[in-house]
């Protein structure tokens, strides 16, 4: 399994910074590529369980190689271009490679247990995987962004995927709010004691595989074999490191 | 006074036992069931108790496993990192706390440890669980590792109490489980105690209830059974001691009744016995008609049907066997009919005596209906009194026939006697008067003698005629209702002649409360004048008293006076007939003997008596008392029927005549009555008051003659006339005896019819005498007819009145006294009648006349004669001062 690291990581932080909106943040720093790319990754992982669960199949996903032109097409299906086109800066083309990196890589690990023969439900769910592909993405560029996957801290089902206290507050205040769009994100610069960081929040999109184990109604036990517990209301956090 | 509660309770030995009975076990259920209760009650205490112990034991063994889960959850949670994990931990722990606040209850130092180790561990875990979040796994490691400690030891507490509480429960579960053990034990002793006790006790009070019972039993069935009881039960005051009482009561009253039973069927046999010894057919039958008793004579009588002769046998039954038996003449009467008839006369026999044939002889049949509705019936043979009744019938016949030979020898020598001292008497009046008128008077005494000796005579022949009609119950009474006075009045008037005959005087007083008297008055009169004129006979210039006094319900005539007297034995035998007081008596004073004879038996006839008290030289007193109410009830006679036409009696007993006469009047338009003999013509004429008679004189059993005296004796038929019609030719006897009319058979029609018109018209020379004394009436029927009348008599003023009605005559004779109507009513109605209003009318009468008396008579009569010796010439000088001197003798023949 071949893993690329990317290193760049382009950021017009300059503008980001002094953005008081996070419309006008968002499209400096293009975070819808982003996310699109994240979806995309959960839709190939979506469109891939039933042979993932397929008893009978060896090598289900022979490579990670496999994963990243399945993501591409994805992404090309949902957005009309790939994730990496060659108009990208480096600023934005660092978190894409890194991303797919990842995703690569969480692939290629969870190989064997993907061809588990004889087991059907592996919990290899796009939710893990997107978790595995955040966490494989923090490992990498952990120390100027990070991504996560996050939701009201009731949906939360790991904890390292608990809403921290701007999020909650976001998610509360906004996404949850009276006249939210369905799809929508929300952007600041938050500034610490010790540090500044700009905070995005991506609300929606969440594909029709995820209200297999998340959906309606509440109570059932889903696919992943834990009961369902609503509607996801999930969110993507991006932070960026000043 | 009340009773001891011994007493009392001696008399009810069963419910004082069975409530014994009751009691007892009641007594031992209440106790054992108290024991159990308080056993159940301890037992449910330890058994609570237990249970709190396995609840602690079970709240112990809820921490220790909620523990786990926490400490699982935990350890899960630091490996997965889940929240719901997190969850899972966070519920444990909520329940180890409950659980851990349950403890404190029953074990506080534990529950306390336990609980701050817990903490203990949560937080270390926790703060490992975020290191592991952080993906600090090595920080995590250690927080865990020095979490665990805290969690081992709170298992080990957790163990170590799970384990002591488990031994107490265990030991509290086995502390009530032998409790349990012990209490059913004793409830299983107990109930076996008490169902011991209970059939004990239930024996007992059964044995002593049902020995007695079975005593009285077998004592019952023997009473039952009619045997002799041999073991009474004693008597005494429980319930078994009165049935023992009731029991000899009942043995003794049955053995009285078998007594009374064997006194019965021995009074059955008797009655039997007397039964089968009467000589007559014996039987009794039911209420229903059926046949229960009958004797051997009765079965003999009807051996015909005699298997029909038992018990049960209805009557009706052996009346058509013995119609079945061809035995019965029933005549032409259809049999069913006859059938009905017996019955009905069987249930209803009231007595009844019936003559029946029986083969040669015969049957008499009594029939009475006993209390109970049944029928007895005795069958006497009475063939032998049959034949003696026969006998006697034929002797009886004889002795009649004799009787009426007698009683036509009797009339006949009482016409032949009376006929010749009527002659006598009559002439010699005429002769007395003729010897006056023409001046001879030295033969007027003996004309005198021979006229007393013919009274004499003819009241001798009265007298014993009388007698013989009351000794034959012939002599009649008339009643009427009257006036006291009166008649006393008048019988004293009547009697003056005889009394100053002897020099005697007569007093006589009626009490003022005497008022009306019913009874017959010619026959009192007739009483009062025999009593006077032999109180006038035996006393010599003395006082005669006639007293007369009531007592409400009777009248009292008595008769004093001042003669001969009477010894005791004179008294015994007064008032026979033919007896006098001796035979001097005749010899010195005359009479028949007969008078008191006939008082006596006419006081008598009128429901009264006579009583005689005397002594010699000292006079006599005859008390005649009579009812003021006579108390037979007369019959009264039948009136004529209103509007017919006249009607004609003919007497005869030749019955060609009879028929002859009869077609010859009833052709002639009168309504006719015939009778073949002389009884029968008299009570016809009582009947039917017909307007004249015809009577034959030469009759077989009684004469014409007798026939008339009778008719013209009796007040009601007196004023009939009667047509003699006869072989006889003595008219002028026929005239003298009240005939007012005289035809010789045989008989002219046109004759007849014409006398007949003559009478019932308004033709001829005719005076109607109306006097209530019939010996008045005879002797002016006498003068007058002599004087040329045709005489009519009537016996009182209403009488008089409907004559006058019927025929206005030419001049009327009219007594003053008289009952129903007197003289001054009859005079005063008849003056209103128009056609009557100019009537002639002499008042004959022996009464005293006041002045304004005779002015109102002068005003409304002819002449006022005084009646007595002098009068019946004044009479006739009164007549033919009015109508004329008298008709030739052949003018006064009709």
């Amino acid at each position: 399994m071949t893993t690329r690291v990317f290193l760049s990581f382009v950021m017009a932080v300059a503008t980001a910074l002094g953005a008081g909106t996070h419309d006008s943040a968002a499209r400096t720093i293009d975070d819808s590529d982003h996310v699109a790319l994240l979806f995309a990754g959960r839709s190939v992982m979506s469109s891939n369980q039933p042979l993932i669960r397929d008893e009978a199949k060896d090598d289900r996903v022979s490579s990670s190689g496999n994963c990243v032109a399945q993501v591409a097409d994805a992404h090309f299906a949902a957005n009309g271009e790939r994730p990496m086109t060659d108009d990208l800066t480096e600023l934005q083309f660092m978190p894409i490679e890194t991303q797919l990196l990842a995703m690569s890589e969480v692939v290629n690990e969870s190989q064997d247990l993907i061809n588990t023969s004889g087991l059907g439900l592996k919990r290899f769910i796009p939710a893990i995987f997107a978790r595995l592909d955040n966490e494989g993405f923090g490992e990498r560029v952990g120390y100027i962004a990070k991504v996560k996957a996050t939701a009201p801290l009731q949906l939360i089902r790991n904890r390292t995927a608990r809403p921290d206290t701007w999020e909650t507050e976001v998610i509360k205040d906004r996404i949850l709010g009276a006249g939210w769009p369905k799809s929508g994100s929300w952007s600041e610069i938050v500034v610490t004691i010790t540090a500044s960081e700009f905070q995005m929040l991506h609300s929606g999109d969440y594909s029709k595989f995820c209200l297999s184990c998340h959906g309606v109604p509440i109570g059932p036990v889903g696919a992943s074999g834990d009961p369902k517990e609503g509607d996801p209301d999930e969110a993507i956090s991006i932070a960026l490191k000043e | 006074m009340q009773r001891s509660l011994r007493e009392r309770l001696s008399e009810h030995s069963i419910p004082l036992k069975i409530g014994s009975l009751s009691a007892a076990l009641l007594g031992a259920i209440i106790v054992s069931t108290t024991i159990m209760a308080w056993d159940f009650a301890a037992n449910q205490r330890r058994i609570s108790d237990a249970t709190a112990r396995f609840h602690s034991l079970q709240v112990a063994a809820d921490a220790d496993r909620h523990f786990g889960q926490l400490r699982y959850w935990m350890t899960d949670l630091s490996v997965s990192l889940l929240t719901q994990s997190e969850r899972n931990a966070l519920k444990a722990r909520e329940l180890l706390n409950a659980d851990l606040a349950a403890l404190e209850v029953f074990a506080p130092d534990p529950a306390q440890q336990i609980r701050a180790a817990t903490a203990t561990y949560f937080d270390g875990a926790m703060i490992a669980v975020e290191a592991y979040t952080d993906g600090n796994r090595v920080i995590g490691n250690t927080n865990l590792a020095a979490a665990r400690q805290s969690s081992d030891a709170v298992a080990a507490a957790l163990s170590g109490l799970v384990a002591s509480l488990a031994a107490e429960a265990d030991s509290a579960n086995r502390i009530a489980s032998e409790a349990a053990s012990r209490a059913q034990r004793r409830a299983l002793i107990a109930t076996a105690v008490i169902v011991f006790l209970g059939a004990s006790l239930t024996v007992w009070a059964l044995r002593s209830i049902l020995r007695p019972l079975r005593r009285i039993d077998r004592a019952m069935t023997q009473l039952n059974d009619g045997a002799e009881v041999a073991d009474l039960p004693p008597v005494g005051p429980d319930e078994f001691g009165r049935m023992a009482r009731t029991l000899r009561t009942l043995h003794e009253s049955q053995l009285a009744r078998r007594k009374l039973e064997d006194a019965a069927a021995l009074q059955r046999r008797t009655v039997i016995t007397a039964v089968e010894t009467i000589p007559d057919g014996f039987a009794l039958f039911d209420a229903q008609d059926r046949l229960v008793l009958t004797n051997e004579p009765y079965r003999q009588m009807f051996a015909s049907v005699a298997e029909y002769l038992v018990e049960g046998t209805t009557f009706e039954q052996i009346v058509r066997a013995r119609i079945r038996s061809g035995l019965v003449d029933i005549g032409d009467v259809p049999a069913e009919d006859w059938i009905a008839d017996r019955l009905a006369r069987h249930r209803n026999p009231a007595g009844v005596r019936e003559e029946k044939p029986l083969g040669d002889g015969w049957m008499l049949v009594t029939k009475r209906r006993t209390p109970d509705g049944g029928t007895v019936a005795i069958y006497s043979d009475i063939t032998d009194m049959k034949d003696r009744q026969a006998e006697l019938e034929k002797a009886r016949s004889e002795a009649d026939g004799a009787n009426e030979a007698k009683s036509l020898f009797l009339a006949s020598m009482s016409h032949e006697l009376r006929t010749p001292l009527n002659a006598i008497i009559g002439y010699s009046e005429m002769l007395i008067e003729d010897a006056i008128d023409s001046g001879q008077t030295e033969s007027v005494e003996d004309l005198d003698r021979i006229m007393a000796s013919g009274k004499h005579l003819l009241s001798l022949i009265n007298d014993i005629l009388d007698l013989s009609k009351i000794e034959a119950g012939k002599m009649e009474v008339h009643i009427e209702t009257f006036e006291v006075a009166p008649l006393i009045e008048d019988v004293a008037t009547t009697v003056s002649p005889l009394v100053r005959r002897n020099g005697n005087r007569i007093v006589v007083s009626v009490a003022p409360d005497v008022g009306m008297i019913e009874t017959d008055k010619t026959k009192l009169r007739q009483n009062l004048f025999n009593l006077l004129s032999n109180a006038t006979k035996f006393t010599k210039a003395g006082t005669i008293e006639l007293k007369v006094t009531t007592d409400g319900t009777s009248v009292l005539f008595a008769v004093h006076d001042e003669g001969i007297g009477m010894t005791t034995e004179q008294l015994s035998r007064l008032f026979q007939a033919f007896m006098q007081a001796d035979s001097s008596t005749t010899r010195n004073y005359g009479g028949t003997g007969l008078g008191l004879a006939i008082v006596k038996k006419f006081t008598e006839m009128l429901g009264g008596g006579i009583a005689a008290t005397s002594e010699p030289g000292q006079g006599s007193t005859f008390t005649l008392t009579l009812p003021a109410k006579y108390r037979a009830v007369g019959v009264p006679p039948k009136d004529p029927p209103a509007g017919s036409k006249a009607s004609v009696l003919i007497i005869d007993d030749d019955l060609h005549a009879l028929r002859s006469m009869a077609n010859l009047v009833t052709a002639d338009g009168y309504r006719t009555f015939t009778a073949e003999n002389a009884e029968k013509g008299l009570s016809l004429a009582r009947e039917y008051r017909p307007d004249v008679i015809i009577l034959d004189v030469i009759m077989p059993e009684r004469d014409g003659w007798s026939v008339l005296r009778e008719l013209k004796d009796d007040p009601d038929l007196c004023g009939t006339p009667v047509i003699l019609a006869t072989v006889v030719g003595d008219r002028d006897m026929g005239l003298a005896f009240g005939a007012i009319d005289h035809l010789i058979k045989p008989i002219d029609p046109k004759l007849l019819v014409e006398r007949l018109n003559k009478i019932a018209g308004n033709e001829g020379r005719d005076v109607l005498v109306v006097d209530d004394d019939p010996g008045t009436r005879a002797l002016y029927r006498r003068v007058l007819v002599r004087e040329g009348w045709v005489v009519r008599e009537a016996a009182d003023g209403e009488k008089a009145l409907t004559q006058l009605r019927a025929k206005r005559p030419t001049l009327m004779v009219l007594d003053l006294m008289m009952p129903n109507l007197d003289g001054f009513d009859t005079l005063r109605k008849m003056r209103s009648i128009a056609t009557l209003a100019d009537l002639p009318v002499i008042i004959a009468t022996s009464k005293d006349l006041t002045r304004r008396e005779l002015d109102w008579l002068k005003a409304n009569a002819h002449e006022v004669v005084k009646k007595g010796e002098v009068g019946r010439a004044e009479l006739l000088a009164a007549i033919r001062r009015h109508v004329g001197p008298p008709m030739s003798h052949s003018e006064g023949q009709l």
